[in-house]
């Protein structure tokens, strides 16, 4: 090995990212060239000297809050329009909204108008609503159905007897029975007087939103925090859950999260309870939507209650507790509603 | 009917390890992504203070380090999207960093180039069109006045300070930092081969300004 070789290679070997044949010519070399030595100890004791400067750095003071607003000042750039708006995810209200009533409108008109034509009176009127909120779509929509029932009743008033709208199989099977008009055969004549058409009925759920205010607090003791959360809780009667589980975080330490619901009268007090247990974030505030799960409990209890009523009931005390579990979380639901949620991460440092 | 209420953010998640990257970590990620800044600050928590050590390392103190390190988290928050999973969610923190601490170097000395601020390792050029090492005035404590660590590590800060950035970079990265030269290979986009020759070349460098100074 030459010497310029082996100093290409110093750095690497000393860092042991060269090859066991590489360390072998470098060490054969070493021992002999007294000059390339001496290179490789000036190196070693600079190395020595620049690793006086190794180690983290401590965290300025007030770094975290600093870092928090800023990232909150982005946030609001990024997605402060979509937050300001009552659910989580207005856009995709509405579009399910229009998706399902467009489906209920075509399945129905199926029976005596071609697709293309729903999906056309539907395509001009989605954009003209789009923007505007759940609430102010719904009736909007419900009168473009309305109104182009009418239409084709009209039309189809004019052609009866003489032109059914050919249909599909599958058309056929979801025709109402009730309408004389939608079909041909011998039911057409059988009850003349019903009325031609209803409407279906189109179920628009209300998105049910929690305020939630989320902090995040690193204190001493997480036991001793929790239970003095309590105490607080339980003197001012205030619902407090605490998370069963440690939550054994990436670093050194344990989480527990702790949910509280008071008034919107209450918060500042709550949160500067919570910035006095230790070093806490500044509360960055959000929404949870349980519009899902609050629907899916309503048709739950709707459904037991109606499996109540029916005099074949056999299982009746089964449903009966069932329906009230179900009627407790739906009040615990909407008592959330009304309240506000403080969700506090509580984070105790354990020494590694 | 199996009923899913909806939990606060972190309660019940399961923590296990597994293919780099915890579930925690790619849960925090996934809310990170669509916005939550809780989840961003819990993704971050543990690598803060190395982003801030390695943006001191750069700039020098602690206002700068302060900002450019925040500068370099809001930019991974904004662009939490293009992080595929290719290196370490940590790795590709510290090359934002590394990015916003040098483009805020070379800004600012773009900005104060009419001061003619001197880079230790750059070769001049002489009349005869030979390149030189330039001769520079020993500001520098010497040996026997450096007297204890502080201005030992200001002392070697200092000749940092002064050398390209190219190779000032992965001295910190590799010297200060310790990170391995793989990683610093995925911090630079470079290959392996590269970060050996730079290491090398950046150590001479500033070896052969101490020893020129008798700094050891």
């Amino acid at each position: 090995m030459k010497c310029h070789e082996c100093r290409d290679l110093l750095s690497p070997y000393l860092d042991n990212m060269t090859s066991d044949d590489e360390n072998k010519r470098i060490t054969v070399h070493l021992t002999a060239c007294h000059s390339c030595y001496r290179e490789m100890q000036e190196m070693k004791l600079m190395l020595e000297g620049i690793g006086i400067l190794k180690g983290d750095i401590a965290l300025p003071a007030g770094y975290t809050d600093e870092l928090h607003e800023r990232l909150l000042e982005h946030k609001t750039s990024l997605w402060g329009k979509r937050q300001a708006m009552p659910a989580a995810r207005p856009g995709s209200w509405i579009a399910a909204s229009i998706a399902a009533l467009a489906l209920g409108a075509g399945i129905w008109m199926s029976s005596f108008v071609p697709y293309a034509q729903v999906a056309d009176v539907l395509q001009k009127a989605v954009p003209a609503v789009f923007d505007r909120s759940h609430q102010q779509v719904k009736p909007e929509i419900e009168k473009i159905i309305a109104d182009k029932t009418k239409e084709m009743q009209n039309e189809q008033g004019k052609q009866s007897g003489s032109q059914a709208t050919p249909s599909t199989p599958q058309q056929v099977a979801v025709v109402d029975t009730t309408n004389p008009q939608s079909k041909s055969g011998p039911a057409a004549t059988e009850n003349p007087q019903k009325p031609a058409v209803t409407a279906p009925a189109v179920k628009v759920e209300t998105p049910k939103v929690v305020p939630v205010v989320a902090m995040k607090v690193n204190v001493e003791n997480l036991d001793t925090a929790i239970s003095l959360l309590k105490n607080q809780g339980e003197s001012e009667n205030t619902t407090i859950a605490v998370a069963n589980n440690d939550i054994h975080t990436l670093a050194a330490g344990r989480e527990r999260v702790v949910s509280i619901q008071v008034p919107e009268t209450q918060v500042d007090e709550w949160t500067n309870l919570l910035d006095n247990l230790g070093n806490a974030t500044s509360p960055s505030s959000r929404t949870e939507d349980v519009t899902k799960t609050y629907y899916s409990l309503s048709d739950e209890i709707a459904s037991l209650q109606q499996q109540l009523a029916a005099p074949s009931v056999t299982n009746s005390d089964q449903l009966k507790a069932q329906l009230i579990e179900f009627q407790k979380q739906l009040q615990a639901i909407k008592d959330r509603l009304k309240l506000v949620t403080i969700t506090v991460t509580l984070h105790e440092e354990v020494a590694p | 009917m199996i009923l899913r209420v909806e939990m606060p953010v972190g309660t019940g998640s399961l923590h296990i390890r597994g293919g780099g990257r915890s579930i925690d970590e790619q849960e925090l990620l996934k809310k990170a992504r669509s916005g939550d800044v809780l989840a961003f600050e819990q993704l971050v928590a543990k690598y803060q203070q190395k982003v801030y050590s390695l943006a001191f390392r750069y700039m020098g103190n602690e206002e700068d380090a302060s900002d450019m390190s925040q500068e370099a988290l809001l930019k991974s928050y904004k662009s939490l999207r293009n992080f595929k999973g290719d290196s370490s969610f940590g790795t590709w923190l510290y090359r934002i960093t590394t990015n916003v601490c040098l483009d805020e170097l070379r800004r600012r000395k773009r900005r104060n180039q009419h001061f003619s601020i001197l880079s230790i390792d750059e070769p001049v050029a002489t009349s005869d069109g030979e390149e030189v090492e330039k001769e520079i005035a020993d500001t520098a404590p010497l040996q026997d006045t450096i007297i204890d660590r502080k201005e030992f590590s200001e002392y070697i800060s200092k000749l940092l300070d002064q050398m390209k950035p190219e190779y000032r970079t992965v001295i910190i990265l590799r010297d200060i930092m310790d990170f391995t030269y793989e990683e610093i290979a995925q911090i630079l986009d470079c290959s392996i081969g590269t970060v050996k020759s730079r290491i090398n070349r950046a150590r001479n460098i500033l070896k052969k300004k101490m020893v020129g100074q008798g700094g050891f």
